[in-house]
C-alpha cells in the first residue's frame, strides 16, 4: 500500500519550471532514494510534498488523503516530517528543548492548561520527557541533552534535526542530504540510524549525493534531471542506466562510487 | 546553609520587604512605586509580544487606552463595581486586540510595527473626536477609586489611600508575572519562541504559527487592558494625551532597555524609566531625549539590555571563581 | 475649481514625493527603514527658518544650506547609529531609528518649544494667475524646484559612478560587494542623498506652511503610505504615489471632516499593507 502517491506534480517559478509532471509513489515501510544533479529539483519536490509552497499542477496523496495545498503544520500533523538541506533547528534552545518543541503537534495543552498547571499539562510534560529521552538514546545524543544546539558538533546537530523530526511522530520521514559534511565514520552511523528508523515502521524518502549511502540503504531509487523523472528502479539498475550516467557526467557532482 | 535554603530565605525576605514597603514609605515615593507597578504590567504585555514572539508593537498605548475608557464607561455610566469592570474591560481590550491582530498579524517585522502604529493613531483620533464615548480632548475626570470591599467583620476595605492601591496594584503585578512565567515555560511558550526563532521551521514541525501569533496578541492586549483599567481608577483622570504613540514608544524602550526576551527585563525597564526621571529632578525635562539616546545606545552596545549586563557580570564572576579554583 | 485643487495637489505631491524618494532609496539600497526620516525633514525646515528669519538669508540659499546640512546629518547618523548594526538582523535598524526619532524630536521640542513659526516669505503671498489657476509664487517655485531635483537625481543615478554603484547594490547586494563596490561609501552617500531630499522637502514645506518640532510625524507616515503604495525601493513609485497622495489629500479635504483627515492616511496605509504589501511597482 502506498503511503505517498504523487501524480503529475509540476511547479513553475515565473518562467522557470522546477518540477515537471512528476509521478511516483512510496510504499509503506520503504526507503526510497531521490538523486539527480544539482538543481534537478529534488528539494523542490520535498517542499511541494511538505506544503512549503503549493504545486502549479498535480496532486499529492498521503495515506490515501489528498494533501495538495495543505499548510506545512497540517501536513506535519498528518504524519510527514522532514529535515532541511542545511542544518536547521533552534540553535538557541537546548537539545532537549528542541525535541520537546518537536512534540508540539502530538500534545494538546493549551493556554488554560499552561496557566493553571492542570493534570493534562503535567501528564504531557512527563510524556515529553520520556519520549525525548527515548529519542536521545536512539540517536546517541543523550550526553548533549542540556547543551545549546548551536554549541554541539555539526554531525550531532544533523542528528538533532532528525531527532526533532522523529519527535513529531511521522509515518513518512523526508531526509534532505543528511550525510552532507559527514566523515566516513559519521556517515556509517547515519546509515545505521536510517535503517533503525525503518525498523520503527517509518517510511523514508532520502535525497543524497553520497552514492554509498543511497546504494546501500535504499530499496528503490528515483532519478531526477531538470525537474523530470529520468529513471526509477532498484540500485543495480540505476547504476547501469545510461541516461542516469549521462546526466551526472554532464554535471559537476559526479559522485558515483563503485560498490564492490 | 545550602543554596536552596539560602534561596528560600532570600525570597522570604524579599516578600516581606514587598509586603511592608508601604508602611515605611511616604506618600510621594509610594505613588511612584504604584505608577511603576502599572507600567510593569504594561511593559510585560509588550514584552510578551516583543521578546517572546518577536514582533514590535508601536501602538500598544491604544490598547491600554481602550481598557481605561472601557472601565470608565462601565463604572461611571454603567454603574458597575470596579471588580466587575476590571475583567470585562480586559476582555474588551482583548477583543479589539483580536480584530486588529487579524489584520496586522499577516505582516511581519517593520510592516507589522507600522501597521500597529497606524491603528494606534486611528484609535487615538477616535478618543479625541468621539466626545460621547471619551469626553474628547479634555478627557474624563472624577474617575472613582476601586469599589470598597466589604469585610466579614463589618466595615469595608477602601481604596482611597496610596497604601491600599499599592496592595491592589502589586497583587495584580504578581499575578501578571506568575501568568507570564506559566505561559513562557509551557507548551504555548515554546510555540511562541519557536515561531520567533524560525517561522517556517516551526510550521514544518507542526506549529500553527498564525494561531499562536493571534494568541500572543490576545494575551498581550488582555494584560494591556488590565493596566489601562488600573491606570484610570488610580489617577482618577484620563485623556487622549495619556495614550499616544509617545507612550507606545516608551513601552518599547522599557522592554529593550530592560532586556528583551526575559520576564525580568520589562520589569527592570519599567521601574528604571519610571523612577529615575522622577528621582533626578534636574534631568526631568530631558527625559524623552535621554530615552531616545538610551534606546540607540542599548541596541548598538548592549542588545540584551540591563539583564544582559547582569548576566555578563555574573558570568565574569563565575569565570574568575572557576579560574581561582582551577 | 477642480483645476485649482489639482494644482494645489501637485504642489503638495511634489514635496511628498521628495520625501518619499529619500525614504525609498534607503530601503531599496540599504534595506533600512528609517523612522527618523520625518525628523530630518523637520530639522531641514528649522535650518531654513533660522537662516531666513534670523540671518535674513535669501530663501534659495537657505534651501540649499538646509539640504546640504541635512545630508551631512544623514551621513553622521549613518556612521554613528546605523553602521554598527550592519551585521545584525534588519529589525535593529528599525528599532534604532525609533530611538533616533525620539531623540531628535524631543531635542527640538526642548530647544524650540511647541509654538509654530512662519518664515513669512514675501513670495508666499505674491500670487500669479496661470489660466484658471491662482497660485502663489512660492508654490510655483516649490514645484519647479522639486521637479528639478528629481530630474537631477535621475541624471545622477543614471550616469555617475556612485549612481551606478548604488544601483548595483540595490539589485544584488552580494554581487555588488564581490565586484568591489564600497559598502561604506554607498551607505554614506545614500544617507546623504536621502536625508538631503528630506531636508529639502522640509524647507520647502516650511516655507509654504509652518515650522514646528512636531511637523515631521505626519509627513513621515504619509511618506510610508506613498512608499508602500508605490513599492518599496521604487523611485518611480515614490513620485507617482506622492502626486496621487497630494491630489487625494486636497480633493478629500473637502469631503472628509478635518478631524479624521489624518486617520485617512493611516487607513490607506493599513489597507495597502493588508492587501498588497509589495505596492504598485514594488520589488519585495
Amino acid at each position: 500500500m502506498a503511503i505517498l502517491a504523487v501524480e503529475n506534480l509540476t511547479k513553475h517559478f515565473g518562467g522557470l519550471t522546477a518540477v515537471f509532471e512528476l509521478s511516483f509513489s512510496i510504499e509503506r515501510g520503504e526507503i526510497l532514494g531521490l538523486i539527480g544533479p544539482n538543481g534537478a529539483g529534488k528539494t523542490t519536490v520535498f517542499n511541494l510534498i511538505t506544503g512549503v509552497f503549493p504545486p502549479s499542477r498535480g496532486q499529492v496523496r498521503f495515506a490515501n488523503e489528498d494533501i495538495t495545498g495543505w499548510k506545512p503544520y497540517e501536513i506535519n500533523k498528518r504524519g510527514i516530517a522532514r529535515i532541511f538541506q542545511s542544518t536547521r533547528h533552534f540553535p538557541n534552545f537546548t537539545v532537549l528543548d528542541n525535541l520537546i518543541t518537536g512534540r508540539h503537534c502530538r500534545t494538546r495543552a493549551g493556554l488554560w492548561s499552561s496557566l493553571f498547571k492542570t493534570r493534562l499539562d503535567r501528564q504531557e510534560r512527563r510524556d515529553n520527557a520520556d519520549r525525548s529521552a527515548e529519542i536521545l538514546e536512539f540517536l546517541d545524543l543523550a550526553s548533549y541533552r542540556d547543551e545549546l544546539a548551536k554549541n554541539i558538533p555539526q554531525a550531532m546537530q544533523r542528528r538533532l534535526d532528525i531527532g526533532i523530526a522523529l519527535a513529531t511522530e511521522p509515518d513518512l520521514l523526508l531526509l534532505d542530504e543528511p550525510a552532507a559534511g559527514m566523515n566516513p565514520e559519521e556517515t556509517y552511523q547515519l546509515m545505521e540510524i536510517i535503517r533503525k528508523i525503518r525498523e520503527r515502521k517509518i517510511s523514508v524518502f532520502l535525497i543524497e549525493h553520497d552514492m554509498q549511502v543511497i546504494m546501500d540503504v535504499c530499496e528503490r531509487i528515483l532519478v531526477l534531471n531538470y525537474g523530470k523523472k529520468i529513471a526509477e528502479g532498484e540500485p543495480e539498475a540505476i547504476q547501469n542506466n545510461s541516461e542516469v550516467i549521462e546526466a551526472y557526467l554532464g554535471s559537476e557532482d559526479f559522485d558515483l562510487v563503485r560498490i564492490d | 546553609m545550602d543554596s536552596s535554603t539560602q534561596k528560600i530565605w532570600a525570597w522570604g525576605g524579599f516578600g516581606l520587604f514587598l509586603v511592608t514597603l508601604p508602611l515605611w514609605l511616604t506618600d510621594y515615593p509610594l505613588h511612584l512605586i504604584n505608577i511603576s507597578g502599572i507600567w510593569i504590567i504594561l511593559a510585560l504585555s509588550v514584552g510578551l509580544l516583543q521578546g517572546y514572539v518577536g514582533e514590535i508593537s508601536m501602538g500598544h498605548a491604544a490598547f491600554y487606552g481602550i481598557g481605561a475608557y472601557a472601565s470608565v464607561l462601565l463604572t461611571m455610566k454603567g454603574g458597575l463595581p470596579f471588580w466587575v469592570s476590571l475583567p470585562i474591560s480586559a476582555l474588551v481590550t482583548a477583543a479589539f486586540g483580536f480584530l486588529i491582530g487579524l489584520v496586522s498579524l499577516r505582516l511581519r517585522g517593520p510592516y507589522f510595527a507600522i501597521c500597529t502604529l497606524g491603528f494606534g493613531e486611528i484609535i487615538r483620533l477616535i478618543f479625541v473626536n468621539w466626545r460621547d464615548l471619551s469626553g474628547g480632548p479634555d478627557g474624563i475626570t472624577g474617575i472613582p477609586a476601586p469599589t470598597p470591599i466589604p469585610l466579614p467583620f463589618g466595615g469595608a476595605f477602601a481604596f482611597d489611600t496610596k497604601m491600599a492601591n499599592y496592595y491592589l496594584i502589586y497583587t495584580l503585578v504578581l499575578l501578571t508575572v506568575l501568568a507570564m512565567y506559566r505561559l513562557i515555560y509551557s507548551r504555548t511558550g515554546k510555540a511562541f519562541m519557536a515561531l520567533r526563532e524560525d517561522h517556517l521551521y516551526a510550521e514544518c514541525i507542526g506549529i500553527n504559527v498564525m494561531r499562536y501569533k493571534k494568541l500572543a496578541f490576545l494575551v498581550s492586549t488582555f494584560f494591556a487592558g488590565i493596566g489601562g483599567c488600573l491606570y484610570a481608577h488610580y489617577e482618577h483622570f484620563i485623556s487622549p494625551y495619556s495614550f499616544t504613540t509617545g507612550q507606545s514608544f516608551d513601552l518599547v524602550i522599557m522592554v529593550i532597555v530592560g532586556g528583551m526576551g526575559t520576564i525580568i527585563g520589562p520589569i527592570l525597564g519599567a521601574i528604571l524609566l519610571t523612577l529615575v526621571p522622577e528621582l533626578l529632578h534636574a534631568i526631568k525635562d530631558y527625559r524623552m531625549v535621554i530615552y531616545g539616546l538610551m534606546l540607540m545606545l542599548v541596541i548598538i552596545y548592549l542588545p540584551h539590555g540591563l539583564v544582559g549586563v547582569w548576566q555578563g557580570i555574573r558570568d565574569r564572576f563565575t569565570k574568575s571563581a572557576e579560574e581561582a579554583e582551577g | 475649481m477642480l483645476m485649482q485643487q489639482l494644482a494645489n495637489g501637485i504642489v503638495l505631491g511634489s514635496t511628498y514625493g521628495l520625501m518619499a524618494i529619500g525614504l525609498t532609496i534607503l530601503f531599496g539600497i540599504l534595506n533600512i527603514i528609517n523612522l527618523a526620516h520625518g525628523e530630518i525633514y523637520m530639522l531641514g525646515a528649522f535650518v531654513a527658518y533660522f537662516l531666513v528669519v534670523l540671518w535674513e538669508v535669501d530663501f534659495f540659499i537657505a534651501l540649499l544650506a538646509a539640504t546640504i546640512a541635512m545630508g551631512v546629518l544623514g551621513v553622521v547618523a549613518e556612521w554613528l547609529v546605523f553602521r554598527p548594526l550592519r551585521d545584525k538582523d534588519e529589525i535593529n535598524y528599525f528599532i534604532v531609528s525609533m530611538g533616533l526619532l525620539t531623540f531628535l524630536q524631543n531635542l527640538a521640542l526642548l530647544l524650540w518649544g511647541t509654538e509654530p513659526r512662519s518664515m513669512a516669505l514675501p513670495q508666499a503671498s505674491e500670487t500669479l494667475r496661470i489660466g484658471e489657476i491662482i497660485i502663489t509664487v512660492q508654490r510655483l517655485y516649490t514645484v519647479v524646484i522639486a521637479v528639478g531635483v528629481i530630474f537631477g537625481l535621475h541624471f545622477f543615478i543614471k550616469h555617475s559612478r556612485m549612481g551606478k554603484a548604488m544601483r548595483a547594490m540595490e539589485q544584488d547586494r552580494e554581487a555588488a560587494l564581490t565586484v568591489g563596490v564600497g559598502i561604506n561609501e554607498v551607505s554614506s552617500f545614500t544617507f546623504f542623498l536621502g536625508s538631503a531630499l528630506a531636508g529639502a522637502a522640509g524647507a520647502l514645506m516650511g516655507s509654504l506652511f509652518i515650522v514646528n518640532p512636531i511637523m515631521g510625524f505626519g509627513p513621515l507616515l504619509k511618506a510610508f503610505v506613498i512608499v508602500i503604495f508605490g513599492g518599496l525601493g521604487s523611485v518611480l513609485g515614490a513620485i507617482v504615489g506622492g502626486l496621487i497622495l497630494g491630489m487625494t489629500e486636497v480633493l478629500g479635504a473637502s469631503y472628509i471632516s478635518s478631524a479624521y483627515q489624518d486617520a485617512f492616511a493611516f487607513i490607506i496605509l493599513i489597507l495597502i499593507l493588508s492587501f498588497k504589501p509589495t505596492g504598485l511597482f514594488g520589488k519585495r
